[in-house]
């Protein structure tokens, strides 16, 4: 059974991490979603994208990492930690980057502990897709961050009509049970995902959006 | 490509003998010098002003004798002189990238390093593989990836094993789920433990009742790297029935990793060439001293490093190893940044390493040398302390006894608070060379 397996991921629910593990297969699906995510972001061939993501999210980032090669993308990768804003930093204020990817609270949290401004660090990034705990802070500083959610062991990212996170309903079935985003496999996978709670309290949006996308939409703190 | 039941993942190569070596070594010399040279603005601006060109090497000798060094300091100059971020050493047009990523930034300001997955390297086993190999990695086992930075496939090496890693952030808020996955998934391997991980896995230990012995109990070998442990880390493991393998970098251009021997940290010569030179001059340094690290990236071809001077201290040997490994073994003794010499007597942090660690209120073996230049009048620690002593003046006059005993100079000992030192570190090691 282990030699099929690709590795053990893990997701975080409040306090609590959860751990599954990761089939070839799924990572394949999961490839696909990266793909569909980078598209609504706008990531093109021949762009530049910087990457912030921890290895204990290696199952959810990846996907998202193999995704920017095959789409032909220069890419660099800093940690979501707040040790290493500094790289981050670093990579901002040298070459021209595209899309940032991951931004973290932690991060923001490290750029204030630098003095760096935050506003005017992401001003020359066309597209920021920010963690729940980080886009408003972003935005309140004058950058118009696109909401990059973490599902349980997916994300979700929100296009450029702004109005909640599109999840490939492809793979993953989202309902909101008392606020809190409960996530279902559509597709068999190596760990049994039937309604799992996410620790996400939000809204599930089913209209029609704008983009195109048809997959709903997550809105978090409603 | 492996070898059964025996211990090595490429046997014909790992135990090739010395001429089989240097013959692969000089075929790849021999094809990167002109490659580098013409693509490299600082290799090419480094030979030329050397009056030394690739057509004058034929042979590894030759090399060795005359071809002209790198060093960080040239890298930085070339990036500042001509606004190049790669410092001169890009090879393969910026549009053929597909990563940029950095160093650590440990010793400076991080340096962008780029990068071609995929390309630019032969078929040789990538790093680790043929480490974890020997560490007893196979077919369906679990392997514990508990890294500082996700920049890139760094657990991927255990997959040609047929093996599955286990992903953990090295921190040690994360010590309590690397104990319920160890005991869950029972992985053979650990990929990477540090004193900080050590101290907190002891002070959980000593909280929860949870019998560390039973943790890793599956583990057949766990690897560190990134700084020395220290003497108490080494004893908790010990303690745990933990059989440590030391890795380290090969200045930039390679690794070294420790077979189960334990007698130094094999670099693999198929892939690096290493040189052992006197730290202040030009001249090989036999086996068994401490000279500088040197090496050539044979196999890299988007930003090869060719004849680079790490500044790393260590020792070399190209004895055969017990393990039958032909390939040389080396041991990291410091940096020749870390050095301050006093009286004319060198001193690194790991010769005062254990004599920080001997107190009780300093066990955590937090310090720092503190110096402006490499030649210092006296030898001044910053020296991390738990807090439980009533009587600073009396801790450090033990701390700078201890280290004059160690060391052989009375050092100059100013007490801080453990927590101030961890805090200007990444999550597994402080800084150990301060400025004045």
């Amino acid at each position: 059974m282990t030699a099929t397996l690709w590795g053990i991921g893990s997701y975080r629910v409040g306090d609590e991490f959860v751990t599954f593990p990761v089939a070839d297969a799924d990572l394949q699906r999961d490839m696909a979603t990266a793909n569909k995510n980078l598209a609504t972001l706008g990531v093109e061939r021949g762009a530049r994208a910087l990457v912030t993501s921890m290895l204990a999210e290696a199952a959810q980032y990846w996907p998202v990492q193999i995704g920017l090669l095959m789409a032909g993308t220069q890419m660099s990768c800093a940690d979501a930690s707040r040790f290493d804003a500094f790289r981050t930093r670093m990579f901002l204020r040298g070459p021209t980057y595209d899309t940032a990817i991951g931004i973290s609270g932690a991060v923001l949290d490290g750029l204030d502990d630098l003095d760096v401004p935050i506003g005017e660090l992401f001003s020359v990034v066309p597209v920021v897709a920010a963690r729940a705990e980080a886009v408003e802070r972003l935005r309140a500083a004058g950058v118009p961050a696109r909401l990059w959610l973490h599902v349980g062991p997916t994300i979700a990212v929100e296009c450029d009509v702004g109005a909640g996170a599109h999840i490939d309903a492809d793979e993953w079935a989202v309902e909101a049970d008392s606020d809190e985003i409960r996530i279902t496999a559509r597709n068999p996978r190596a760990a049994t995902i039937d309604a799992a709670p996410t620790g996400l309290r939000a809204t599930v949006l089913t209209d029609p959006c704008a983009c195109g996308r048809a997959d709903a939409r997550i809105l978090p703190g409603v | 490509m492996t070898s059964g039941g025996s211990r090595y993942y490429q046997p014909e190569l790992e135990t090739m003998d010395r001429a089989g070596i240097e013959a692969i070594q000089e075929e790849k010399l021999l094809d990167l010098l002109p490659y580098a040279y013409e693509r490299s603005a600082l290799i090419r601006e480094t030979w030329d002003a050397a009056g030394v060109h690739p057509r004058d090497i034929r042979t590894l000798e030759d090399f060795r004798a005359g071809a002209p060094f790198l060093s960080k300091d040239a890298i930085r100059d070339f990036r500042d002189r001509h606004g190049d971020p790669y410092g001169g050493l890009l090879c393969i047009p910026e549009s053929e990238l597909t990563g940029i990523m950095s160093t650590s930034g440990t010793t400076g300001d991080p340096t962008l390093v780029p990068e071609q997955w995929g390309g630019g390297r032969d078929d040789r086993a990538p790093a680790l593989v043929r480490e974890f190999y020997e560490l007893g990695t196979r077919p369906g086992d679990y392997f514990t990836f508990m890294l500082f930075t996700f920049r890139g496939p760094s657990f991927a090496v255990v997959h040609p094993l047929g093996a599955v890693p286990i992903f953990i952030d090295h921190t040690p808020d994360e010590i309590a789920r690397f104990v319920k996955l160890s005991l869950e998934y029972r992985p053979v391997g650990m990929y990477n433990i540090s004193n900080v991980l050590i101290s907190e896995l002891a002070r959980v230990a000593a909280r929860d009742g949870i019998d560390m012995v039973d943790v890793f109990s599956s583990y057949k070998g766990v690897v560190h790297g990134g700084e020395q442990l220290g003497v108490r880390s080494e004893r908790l493991l010990a303690e745990w029935g933990v059989e440590t393998f030391e890795h380290t970098a090969v200045g930039d251009a390679a690794a070294a990793t420790e077979c189960r021997e334990h007698d130094g940290c094999h670099f693999w010569e198929d892939g690096v060439l290493v040189e052992h030179l006197d730290p202040d001059g030009t001249d090989p340094v036999p086996d068994g001293t401490r000279g500088e690290l040197v090496v050539t990236g044979l196999d890299d071809r988007v930003a090869p490093l060719v004849r680079y001077r790490s500044d790393d201290l260590v020792d070399v040997t190209r004895a055969v190893c017990g393990c039958g490994r032909t390939h040389g073994r080396l041991w990291i003794q410091g940096r020749k940044g870390d050095e301050v010499v006093v009286d004319g007597r060198s001193v690194l942090p790991r010769d005062v390493w254990a004599a920080v660690e001997s107190l009780d209120e300093t066990a955590a073996g937090l310090f720092q040398i503190v110096r402006s230049d490499r030649d210092a009048d006296r030898l001044r620690l910053r020296v991390g302390h738990d807090g439980t002593t009533r009587d600073p003046g009396a801790l450090s006059g033990r701390v700078a006894a201890a280290v004059a005993s160690a060391v052989g100079i009375e050092p100059e000992v100013e007490l801080v608070p453990d927590a101030q030192l961890l805090a200007l570190g990444p999550p597994h090691k402080i800084p150990r060379v301060a400025k004045a």
